[in-house]
């Protein structure tokens, strides 16, 4: 017996999930099928965490649109699934004429009165450790930063509480049409919909050829990044951009909402599935944050990683419905600004489903997220409260970050719960701190085998092949210590 | 710490020359003939605080048998509480030496 | 409301530094004396060194770190000096205020001493900036070890250690003693960083390679390691095009430095020295604020236990007497062939010790002291690693009558190989 959805959503990255928000409002059977164990293992995973909130974007694009449409959402992203961007403003940062046009350029699309072109003295008053060869920079005071992850788990959170379903470990195979119905076929399970939302990133293509669409040839860019330590907090307080280039927005250095400071990304072609760092990539990266920040403290990285995105070489979002079957919508070549303009392109695939027959009736009642407490943001009183109520706030498991046991056991329960170290990384940051793990990775094994009830063998870092541990001490093999 | 010997092998003798005591010269010649060292590792215990017990050969032990202790060392379980300096094994492969615990460990409370 | 506790002395961390400086606190009078100790135990990081080379010059015994620690769990039983367990300490105030969290609520301590003794932590992949992929299966050193000395996990099946520190030696033979394949110790220096005896009884028992002047320049494996690429290194350190090859296994072992834990001397705006990575401190251990002491890694790495205990024990007598500190005399700098010197400043010279680190490997060398360029005073030592500090009896060295800035240098013949 197939399990019957009204509509299925493949892909829980940022987008997947903030379609499956959007559409929990409504009186929907909704499946989230995700190939990896948890939300935003893909593109999602790494990027730039920037909130862009003002558009700059050329008018009469899909990516300039649905961001224009998005920017209106997150007072209602605030309300409903309390998640909130930190306001940092932002400075794009001239060093010649040619920069300085392009600048000119900004004030002019952008026409907001609080932004403005400063002078060097100015910039260098706001931000001390700019370069001081500048010639100005352009100032938005609204710009914005946001963990990716947050977001997406905001969105896939608020989608569970409203009743949607995600289904791990649930790689898409293959489709068949029964008349008005699309089967879609995983290596566990075949379901059933009547309409299907493939939203799956770096993989869209491939799916997209499994219902036997075309779909135009996009690349995979790599960007590569540095993480600092909290200690080097304040180092800049905006996020700064030089001028983009024909490839990209270029290296900006930024604060991160957690403290940390960020400097990346480069561009260089990649791999889908290479999230490798590479030494030349990561030269590109110094050199660039170098540029905006001449004493950038290298000495204080704490984690180098690197993300993927999708171009296609319109360098816009493909957004369509199937040829092959009229309930089938594609979503390709969702590369910048995609975290931001998600809540605008789940809006725009509601508005597809409608025009190809979906009925979206809204519900009476929607159930708003309350995002779980974070130890480490609390004050000293809210801490006692919470210790009072349950002894597992006051066990820190986690040291760099702060993170108590309670923090850990509703990161496992919650719905999509962490099933993974890199699932309780994205959820309350174990592992993301200065010791990268080397405190916290002494307890968290046992507790969480503990808490899942699991054995060794299903302990993972990330993907179903990453185990931690590879079995117990006390079963030796051919040890052999020689006389020299 | 330490010192710098220099060992030959002359026909069937051994000589040791830069030693700062007899012990250094003891040691040399062992090192030759039938090095031995302290082997540590854990043993599994059961109902304890924590799940292995660190252990100890009381005296050096002969290198050339130290795979042979250490299966079966691999073999052994230990019943919390055990005291630092309990024996756990005696006269370990019939070379005369000891394992004992190095370490304190409670019975696990429920 | 939170836990309000005034006390003598508050001990941060219950390692060996923080045991020893309590006991030594309450040996000098104090009598309201706290150690707070984040783990369920006392012992700090003796409890996963099972391998005996703790004790020698404070006991004249050669015991494991368990046993080490044993010898003084088992005198603060005899004291009533307070112990709690399971209790992370989150702030601290220049005034001293101590703010901990533990399953029973928050606690301030307001206490006449605080002494820092929160130990160090190990470098990672991410500061040293080796590319590659991030998968399962990269380990420090010492996680390794509690992984498996405490919890019995073992960490993977084929590993290749980076560093030839005396923790990844250590390691390397743990490891093999559990069944584990150890492919190699790969080592950035020409020359081995950990003692000589460990290499013998680590490597060459085991036929364990080392491959000295070689670093590793990728790490592959999407989910869980599949294989690590060395490549062969220049003097500075920098890898050699053309000469890399790849070591199959599935695990990582990084022994490449340790830092010490200083989020809380922080928050105190303790001032910290950027060569040791701890608070700067006196001979006696204090360190620029009115009563707060800094002893053992967190103030310094030191590579023996024993020197912890005795510097420890300097603190805790400081803590106790807190007496009014005369000003400083001379301040302390490393130069030439020297990594680290502690203490930084000295204000007497009767008692006490100093501490030098050298930052590579020498053969006929002299420690020399300088002031305003001159040498004052120089030191024979035949051999000297990175891996084992050189100590002097702070009175045994000839201080000039005047103050100021000295130098401590070390020349010699560099070491090439073992």
């Amino acid at each position: 017996m197939k399990k019957a959805y009204d509509v299925i959503i493949i892909g829980g990255g940022v987008v997947g999930c903030a379609i499956a928000w959007f559409l929990s409002h409504f009186d929907l059977k909704i499946l989230l099928l995700e190939r990896e164990l948890d939300v935003c293992c893909g593109i999602s995973k790494a990027n730039t965490g920037i909130i862009h909130s003002r558009s700059y974007l050329t008018p009469g694009t899909v990516k300039g649109e649905l961001h224009q449409r998005a920017l209106s959402w997150f007072p209602k992203i605030e309300k409903e699934l309390d998640f909130h961007p930190s306001v940092t403003g932002a400075l794009t940062v001239a060093f010649n004429q040619d920069d300085l046009n392009y600048l000119k350029s900004l004030k002019n699309i952008g026409k907001y009165d609080d932004a403005e072109i400063l002078s060097p003295q100015e910039s260098l008053l706001l931000e001390p450790n700019l370069s001081d060869r500048i010639v100005a920079t352009y100032y938005d005071p609204r710009a914005a930063v946001a963990s990716p992850f947050r977001l997406t788990l905001a969105f896939a959170e608020g989608a569970a509480l409203n009743g949607v379903e995600f289904h791990f470990d649930s790689s898409v195979e293959g489709f068949d049409h029964q008349g008005k119905k699309i089967i879609v076929h995983t290596p566990n399970e075949n379901y059933e919909a009547s309409y299907v939302v493939n939203a799956a990133g770096l993989s869209s293509a491939k799916i997209a050829k499994k219902s036997g669409d075309q779909i135009p040839v996009f690349s995979t860019f790599k960007g590569e990044y540095f993480l600092l330590d909290k200690e080097s907090q304040g180092l800049v307080k905006k996020i700064l951009y030089p001028v983009p280039n024909s490839l990209s927005k270029g290296i900006l250095v930024s604060p991160t909402p957690e403290g940390n400071i960020l400097a990346g990304p480069n561009f260089e072609s990649s791999c889908a599935d290479d999230t490798s760092t590479t030494s030349q990539g990561l030269n590109e990266v110094r050199a660039g944050a170098q540029k905006l920040v001449p004493r950038f403290p290298f000495n204080q990285t704490i984690q180098i990683f690197a993300g993927i995105r999708p171009t296609l070489p319109e360098r816009d979002f493909l957004i369509f419905v199937s040829k092959k079957h009229p309930g089938l919508i594609h979503l390709c070549g969702i590369e910048s600004p995609g975290l931001t303009a998600s809540p605008g392109i789940a809006e725009y695939v509601g508005e597809l489903l409608i025009q190809q027959g979906l009925s979206l009736k809204e519900k009476d009642q929607i159930i708003f997220r309350k995002a779980f407490p974070v130890f480490h943001d609390c004050d000293w009183k809210k801490r006692e409260e919470l210790i009072a109520q349950d002894p597992d706030w006051g066990q820190i498991v986690c040291r760099c970050e702060e993170v108590t046991l309670a923090e850990v056991k509703y990161a496992l329960r919650m719905n999509p719960p962490a099933r993974t170290m890199d699932g309780l990384k994205r959820r309350i940051r174990v592992t993301a701190g200065r010791c990268q793990g080397s405190f916290c990775q002494m307890h968290l094994p046992s507790i969480v085998m503990n808490l899942l009830n699991i054995g060794i063998q299903d302990l993972l870092k990330s993907d179903k092949n990453s185990n931690l541990l590879v079995g117990k001490t006390k079963k030796v093999v051919n040890t052999h210590a020689t006389p020299h | 710490m330490g010192c710098s010997l220099r060992v030959e092998k002359d026909g069937e003798k051994i000589v040791v020359t830069g030693a700062k005591c007899k012990r250094g010269s003891q040691y040399a010649q062992d090192e030759m003939l039938n090095p031995k060292r302290t082997v540590t590792t854990t043993v599994v215990v059961l109902n304890g605080e924590i799940r292995r017990l660190p252990v100890r050969t009381k005296k050096p032990f002969p290198l050339r048998r130290v795979s042979e202790l250490i299966q079966f060392l691999s073999t052994i379980e230990v019943e919390a509480p055990v005291q630092v300096g309990q024996v756990i094994a005696t006269n370990c492969l019939g070379e005369g030496v000891d394992i004992i615990a190095t370490r304190t460990i409670l019975r696990r409370s429920k | 409301m939170p836990h309000h506790i005034d006390c003598d002395v508050v001990v941060i961390g219950g390692g060996p530094a923080g045991m020893a400086s309590a006991l030594s606190a309450w040996n000098h009078g104090a009598r309201k004396i706290f150690i707070l100790e984040r783990n369920d135990y006392l012992g700090g990081i003796l409890n996963q060194c099972i391998h005996p080379g703790f004790g020698l010059q404070i006991f004249g015994e050669e015991l494991t770190g368990p046993e080490y620690a044993a010898r003084y769990i088992d005198q603060l039983a005899k004291t009533s000096i307070e112990v709690m367990t399971e209790t992370t300490v989150l702030d601290l105030t220049p005034n001293k205020k101590i703010t901990a969290v533990n399953p029973k609520g928050v606690w301030e301590f307001y206490s006449e001493s605080v002494i820092l003794s929160m130990g160090c932590r190990e470098k990672t992949r991410g500061m040293i900036f080796i590319p590659g992929f991030r998968p399962a299966g990269i380990y420090t050193a010492g996680l390794a070890q509690y992984l498996v000395n405490i919890e019995g996990y073992l960490p993977g099946k084929k590993v290749v250690i980076l560093g030839s520190g005396d923790i990844g030696l250590i390691m390397a033979r743990r490891l093999t003693l559990e069944g584990v394949k150890v492919e190699a110790v790969v080592e950035v220096r020409p020359s081995l960083s950990g003692l000589i005896r460990n290499y013998v009884q680590c490597l060459l028992d085991f036929e364990l390679p080392l491959l000295l002047s070689h670093t590793v320049t990728n790490i592959f494996g999407k989910e869980r390691v599949e294989g690590v690429e060395i490549s062969r290194v220049d003097q500075s350190w920098q890898p050699i095009p053309g000469t890399e090859r790849l070591l199959s296994c599935d695990t990582l072992l990084l022994s490449v430095g340790l830092l010490p834990e200083n989020e809380i001397s922080r928050k105190a705006g303790v001032s910290l020295c950027h060569f040791s990575h701890g608070p700067f401190v006196d001979e006696n251990f204090s360190t620029d604020l009115d009563g707060i002491y800094a002893c053992g890694n967190v103030a310094s790495v030191f590579d023996l236990v024993d020197y912890v205990t005795l510097v420890s024990q300097k603190a805790g007598q400081s803590a106790a007497e807190n007496r009014d500190k005369k000003p400083i005399k001379y301040q302390l700098n490393p130069g030439s062939g020297v990594g680290l010197v502690i203490p930084q400043r000295v204000r007497q010279v009767n008692d006490g010790w100093l501490f030098i680190r050298p930052d590579q490997s020498f053969r006929d060398g002299e420690v020399q002291f300088r002031t305003q360029g001159k040498v004052f005073d120089q030191k024979r030592v035949a051999v000297c690693r990175p891996s084992e500090m050189v100590r002097y009896d702070l009175k045994n060295i000839h201080w000039p009558e005047e103050g100021g800035e000295i130098i401590v240098e070390i020349v010699g013949s560099s070491v090439e190989g073992i």
